[in-house]
């Protein structure tokens, strides 16, 4: 990349990242959001307490 | 029969399997058009005369920075729609993309910077583009910011609504302020969007990789926005059949 | 409590301070403008601490720049300029607050009269009281960076444009971020990006001075975004406000 390799690669490897992060997250939260409303609707108050967020009424930006 | 078809959509419980069912389409798609416009970047189009091989990192900095504006803008009229038309769906469309269009400024930025230091000697250069895109990171975070602040989902809704149009009203007031200022300020030699005639592979391989990014953007923000709505909407009936 | 201590520092609405509403269009923003100055005037501190903190705001360019004679004239103008950007920051977001907790507001946002044009007063009061003194400092303070008497005069000319303008922008953020957690940084957050065409123009225009460059251009631009921000800011800042009060 006639010395500027790092910078090339830099920029495309950054884009890759958050490209490849960002979906990553929003899958994982929908998972999380999905395993706490099945386990609300089964009736489960303590699904309530388990580790996975629970969605609430009040706003959270789904990251 | 158009209009009620556009208001079915808007029904949450009728959009999320709806858009569940897109979003791999646009993913597939953006993964398509960047390993086009990637090969068309990287392995067809010339050396360029006078910046070398650095250059290259245009075909991601130049569609970064179209589509932090562009989402911007489909963001305040979403946020618009929802505000003037009370319809939820879009107030959401609107939350979900702005994460994702402050991702592209952020990147817009970080390989601007890049590009800076082969080319011009720093890791910044306060050039009208650049200047404008900080800005317009700025403007994504207060947006981000405010409805985060604000429990009440209804009046985070509006009150961002208000944000994003009054800022895409000023984008274009602020892109000029700063046009103005550099030039004052004698920046445009440096300017990291200043190119000389492109070759037409170069061309194509940035609008390519532009389409990519947007791909890209609807399908992160159709999945956000499913995020979305199962939060807010987690008391209805429909969801409770949707995550069965 | 609050609403105790409300009572003891608002007017109620029968004092005899209130002007009777007037059939002139311009009544609802004179009114409201009459009685927040009448506010202020009880509170003066208030408006000290805005003037103090443009004045240390300004000396900690110097001192963290350095003195030299022709680095400040350089930096002179744009230093001032955000210096009054930032003290008109500060005065924001005690504009609807007071208001806001006695409920003062959402009997001025029921009224018959127009709430717009209330919050026309307002924007005005707190322009007078946080604005103005800003321009009537600000040659004492460019005498520090070593500005010449023209250019001083262009200093002052764009900051009588200016800090209406920063005043009626202001105010949307303020209206925004009425009772929401971490208001300040969040009113800082969303409004220094909107001053940033007016500190690019206003400075701008000084710097023109400064090197014999034609100002009119600038106070134009100046007085075009003015204008345009006395048309739609209130409009904007009503909108908001009622979201806010719902």
């Amino acid at each position: 990349m006639g010395g500027y390799a790092v910078h090339v690669w830099g920029s495309l490897g950054a884009c890759a990242v958050a490209m490849t992060v960002e979906p990553w997250r929003l899958r994982r939260r929908h998972r999380q959001l999905v395993a706490a409303l099945r386990r609300r609707g089964r009736g489960n108050a303590a699904g309530r307490l388990a580790n996975a967020p629970a969605p609430r009424q009040h706003r959270r930006q789904a990251a | 029969m158009r209009p009620l078809h556009a208001f079915r959509y808007a029904a949450p419980a009728t959009f999320y399997p709806v858009a569940g069912r897109w979003q791999p389409f646009f993913a597939g798609l953006a993964v398509a058009l960047a390993i086009a416009g990637l090969g068309l970047g990287f392995f067809v189009a010339p050396t360029d005369a006078q910046q070398g091989e650095g250059y290259r990192i245009i075909f991601v900095h130049v569609p970064a920075s179209w589509m932090a504006m562009f989402i911007y803008c489909v963001m305040a009229f979403w946020a618009a729609v929802g505000l003037a038309f009370r319809v939820r769906l879009a107030s959401m469309m609107a939350s979900a993309l702005a994460p994702t269009g402050a991702l592209f400024a952020l990147l817009s930025l970080f390989t601007g910077a890049l590009w800076g230091k082969p080319m011009w000697g720093t890791w910044w250069v306060w050039d009208a583009r650049l200047t404008s895109t900080l800005i317009l990171f700025f403007l994504y975070l207060g947006f981000i910011a405010l409805q985060a602040a604000i429990d009440d989902p209804r009046r985070a809704d509006k009150a961002g609504a208000i944000v994003a149009l009054v800022g895409v009203v000023n984008v274009p007031i602020i892109y000029f302020s700063v046009r103005w200022w550099n030039t004052l300020h004698q920046g445009a030699s440096v300017s990291v969007t200043k190119s000389a005639s492109m070759a037409q592979t170069m061309l194509w391989a940035m609008l390519l990789m532009a389409l990519a990014f947007w791909m890209y953007a609807i399908a992160v923000a159709l999945a956000r926005v499913r995020n979305i709505l199962l939060e807010r909407e987690a008391h209805t009936e429909w969801v409770q059949h949707a995550v069965a | 409590m609050t609403a105790l201590l409300s009572v003891q520092t608002h007017l109620p609405a029968s004092s005899p301070a209130t002007v009777q509403p007037s059939t002139a269009a311009a009544g609802p923003a004179l009114v409201a403008l009459r009685r927040d100055l009448l506010l202020a005037a009880r509170h003066r501190s208030e408006v000290l601490t805005a003037l103090t903190f443009f004045v240390v705001v300004t000396s900690l360019f110097p001192i963290g720049i350095g003195p030299e004679p022709e680095l400040l004239r350089r930096i002179g103008p744009g230093a001032l300029w955000v210096g009054a950007l930032l003290a008109t920051l500060l005065g924001l977001p005690r504009l609807f607050a007071a208001d806001h907790a006695d409920g003062t507001l959402e009997q001025m946002a029921l009224s018959p009269r127009s709430f717009t044009l209330q919050i026309a007063g307002k924007v005005a009061a707190h322009w007078l009281l946080c604005g103005l003194p800003l321009v009537l400092l600000a040659p004492l303070l460019g005498l520090q960076f070593g500005l010449d008497g023209d250019v001083l005069g262009v200093l002052v000319v764009s900051l009588l444009l200016g800090t209406p303008l920063l005043s009626l922008i202001g105010s949307i953020g303020a209206a925004l971020t009425l009772g929401v957690r971490g208001g300040g940084v969040l009113l800082a957050l969303l409004v220094l990006p909107l001053f940033i065409p007016a500190l690019v123009f206003g400075a701008g225009a000084v710097e023109a001075q400064a090197s014999g460059l034609g100002v009119r251009g600038h106070l134009s631009v100046l007085g075009a975004m003015l204008v345009l921000a006395l048309f739609f800011a209130p409009w904007a800042t009503t909108a908001a406000l009622r979201i806010a009060m719902e």
